[in-house]
C-alpha cells in the first residue's frame, strides 16, 4: 500500500513550453492589434476634423518627427540626449535629497509622533501647496540648477515622508512585543523590527515620488527657462505650432517616466517577494 | 474583583498597579498639542524673521508684507480688480468639471478592465506610455488644439483619470475569493457577485484613488493656469504677482491654494472615514 502511494507520480503543474511561448506571442499579437486600432482611430479622428486639422498631429508626422529629433536634434541643435540628460540630472539630484530628508524625517516623526502632532500646523498647509505653485517664487529667489532641484525636492519629499510616517504605526505590535519579551532595547526594536517592516512602504513612496518629480521637472522647465530639458523641448515646438514634434517629445517623456517606474518596481518585486500586493 | 475582571479582558495583566491606568492626566493631551503647535508656529515665524532680516535680497517675502498683501487682496482684490473669491471659484469650477469626468470614466474603465483583465493586458502597450506622460506635458498640445474652458478640463481630466483608474484596476483582483465563492455556492449569478461583493469591496479603493486624483488635479490646474493664460484663476494670480516681483502677494496666493487643496482632501477623507469605519487604515 505504502509503495503504491509513493508511486503515484507527483507531477508539478506542467505548462508546456510551447504553450507558454504561444501565450506570450498571443499577448504580443493582441498588443500590436491594439496599437493598430489606436492608429486607426487617430486617422479617423483626423479625417473627421479635416477642416481644422492643420495643427492636429498625424501618426506619420509624429514618427518622422521622432526620427528627426533622434538623428538631427532640435531646432537649436541640441540633441535629444542633451535634453534628456539636462532633465535627468536635475531630477536625480532633487530626488536623492528628497529621499534622504523624507526618510529621515519620516522615521523620526513616526517614532516620536508628538513631534509631528506639534508641528502639524506648519506641515499640513505646506503639504497642500502644489510644487508648481512654488515655481514663480523659485524663479525670483533662486537661479539655475538650484531652482529646479528645489522644485523637485518639494514634489518628491512629501510622498516619501507621508508614506514613511503613516507606515510606522502600522508595524505589527506582536512582532515588537516578541522582541521586547526577549529583552530587546528600544534601539534593537527599531533596528530589527521597525526598519525592516517599513522598507516596502519606503520603496512604494519612492516610486510615487519619482513620478511626481518627473512631473514637476517638466512643469518647472516650461515656466522657468533654460534652453535644454525635455519640458522646454515640448514648449519650444508648441510655440512654433509643430504639434508632431510635441507629441514625439511627450512620448519620450512618457517612456522615461515608465522606465524609472519600472526600475523601482523591479527592485520592489525582487526585495519583497513575500508581499503579494499587486502594484502597477 | 476588579483584578479578575481586568484579567479576563487581558488589559491589566502586564501592569502591576491598576491604579496607574485610572490616574487622570493633569493637562489633556489635546490642549497640550494645541500648545505645542502654537510654539512651533512661533518658532516658524521667528526663523522667518531671522532670514528676512539677514537676507540681502529685496524680493524676499516679509511677514508684515505678506499680512498687508493678504488684507489688500481680500478687501480690494488683485491689480486687475478680480477678487480672491473669483479666482478661487474659477479654479474650483474647472477642477470639479475635469475631476467629475475623470471619476466617472476612471471608475467605469477601471471596473471594466479589472473584470476582464485581458482587455488591459492587450492594450498595455498603448495605456502604459500614455500613463507616464505627466499631465503638464499635455499643456502645450492643449494650448494649440483646445481653447478656453475645455483646455483646463482636459488637463485636469488627464491628471485625475489615471490615479482613479489604476486604483480601481488593481483593487479588483484583491477582492476576497472566499466571498465570491460563497455567493457562487448559494447559486448567485455573475451579476450578483459583481453587485454584492466586488463593488462594495472596491469602493474604499475608489475613494482613496479619488482623493489622490483630486490632489493631482489641483496641482494640474495651477500649472495649466500659469502656462495657458486666462486672466483669472488661483495659479494665474500667483504668476501675475511674480511677474511684478511682488513676492508678498505670491505667498498669499500660495497659501490660498494650499488651503483649498487641504479642504478638498479633508472633505474626501471625512467621507471615507464615515463610510468605511470598519477600515482601520491610517491615512493622511
Amino acid at each position: 500500500m505504502e509503495l503504491q502511494a509513493s508511486e503515484i507520480p507527483v507531477q508539478p503543474p506542467k505548462i508546456a513550453p510551447t504553450k507558454a511561448v504561444f501565450g506570450n506571442l498571443r499577448k504580443v499579437f493582441y498588443n500590436l492589434l491594439s496599437v493598430a486600432i489606436f492608429l486607426l482611430l487617430w486617422k479617423i479622428i483626423l479625417s473627421l476634423f479635416l477642416v481644422q486639422a492643420t495643427y492636429f498631429p498625424t501618426p506619420e508626422g509624429t514618427i518622422e518627427a521622432a526620427i528627426n529629433l533622434i538623428v538631427k536634434g532640435d531646432l537649436e541643435g541640441y540633441s535629444l540626449i542633451t535634453h534628456f540628460w539636462a532633465s535627468f540630472t536635475k531630477v536625480l539630484f532633487g530626488y536623492g535629497v528628497a529621499l534622504l530628508t523624507g526618510i529621515t524625517l519620516g522615521v523620526i516623526m513616526g517614532l516620536y509622533p508628538m513631534i509631528y502632532e506639534a508641528s502639524k500646523i506648519i506641515i499640513e498647509p505646506l503639504r497642500f501647496i502644489p510644487p508648481v505653485g512654488w515655481v514663480p517664487m523659485a524663479i525670483v529667489l533662486l537661479s539655475g540648477f538650484s531652482r529646479f532641484a528645489f522644485i523637485i525636492w518639494l514634489g518628491a519629499f512629501f510622498p516619501v515622508f507621508i508614506s514613511v510616517l503613516t507606515s510606522i504605526p502600522k508595524v505589527d505590535p506582536v512582532a515588537k512585543d516578541v522582541v521586547k519579551v526577549y529583552g530587546a532595547k528600544r534601539r534593537q526594536i527599531i533596528q530589527k523590527i521597525i526598519i525592516p517592516s517599513v522598507m516596502p512602504e519606503i520603496l512604494a513612496g519612492a516610486r510615487i515620488s519619482i513620478g511626481a518629480s518627473w512631473m514637476c521637472i517638466v512643469a518647472a522647465e516650461m515656466i522657468a527657462g533654460e534652453s535644454t530639458g525635455l519640458g522646454r523641448l515640448i514648449l519650444k515646438y508648441a510655440d512654433l505650432m509643430m504639434t508632431n514634434e510635441v507629441v514625439a517629445g511627450m512620448l519620450f517623456i512618457g517612456i522615461i517616466g515608465l522606465g524609472c517606474n519600472e526600475v523601482i518596481l523591479r527592485i520592489e518585486k525582487h526585495l519583497f517577494k513575500w508581499r503579494t500586493r499587486i502594484t502597477l | 474583583m476588579a483584578n479578575t475582571e481586568l484579567a479576563g479582558t487581558g488589559v491589566g495583566q502586564l501592569n502591576g498597579n491598576p491604579r496607574q491606568i485610572v490616574k487622570p492626566r493633569r493637562i489633556p493631551r489635546r490642549l497640550k498639542i494645541y500648545g505645542y503647535n502654537l510654539i512651533t508656529l512661533g518658532i516658524f515665524f521667528l526663523v522667518w524673521y531671522g532670514i528676512q532680516s539677514s537676507t540681502t535680497s529685496s524680493y524676499f517675502p516679509t511677514i508684515g508684507g505678506v499680512e498687508r498683501a493678504a488684507i489688500g487682496l481680500v478687501t480690494r482684490g488683485d491689480i486687475q480688480g478680480f477678487s480672491l473669491v473669483q479666482h478661487a471659484w474659477a479654479s474650483s469650477v474647472r477642477v470639479f468639471a475635469g475631476f467629475g469626468l475623470a471619476l466617472v470614466m476612471g471608475v467605469t474603465l477601471g471596473l471594466l478592465m479589472g473584470l476582464y483583465p485581458f482587455i488591459y493586458e492587450n492594450s498595455k502597450v498603448i495605456i502604459e506610455p500614455i500613463r507616464f506622460i505627466p499631465p503638464i506635458a499635455w499643456i502645450p498640445m492643449s494650448m494649440v488644439l483646445l481653447r478656453g474652458f475645455t483646455r483646463y478640463v482636459f488637463i485636469i481630466w488627464v491628471g485625475a483619470f489615471f490615479p482613479i483608474f489604476i486604483s480601481v484596476l488593481t483593487s479588483i483582483p484583491r477582492v476576497e475569493t472566499i466571498l465570491k465563492d460563497s455567493v457562487k455556492v448559494y447559486g448567485g449569478s455573475r451579476w450578483d457577485i459583481l453587485k454584492r461583493i466586488v463593488i462594495p469591496s472596491v469602493t474604499p479603493e475608489i475613494l482613496a484613488g479619488a482623493r489622490i486624483g483630486l490632489g493631482d488635479s489641483w496641482m494640474c490646474i495651477v500649472a495649466a493656469e500659469m502656462i495657458g493664460g486666462e486672466p483669472i484663476g488661483a495659479g494665474r494670480l500667483i504668476l501675475k504677482y511674480a511677474d511684478l516681483l511682488n513676492m508678498n502677494a505670491v505667498v498669499v496666493g500660495m497659501i490660498l491654494i494650499g488651503i483649498i487643496g487641504f479642504a478638498c482632501n479633508e472633505l474626501v477623507l471625512q467621507i471615507e472615514k464615515r463610510l468605511f469605519r470598519w477600515r482601520s487604515q491610517i491615512t493622511l
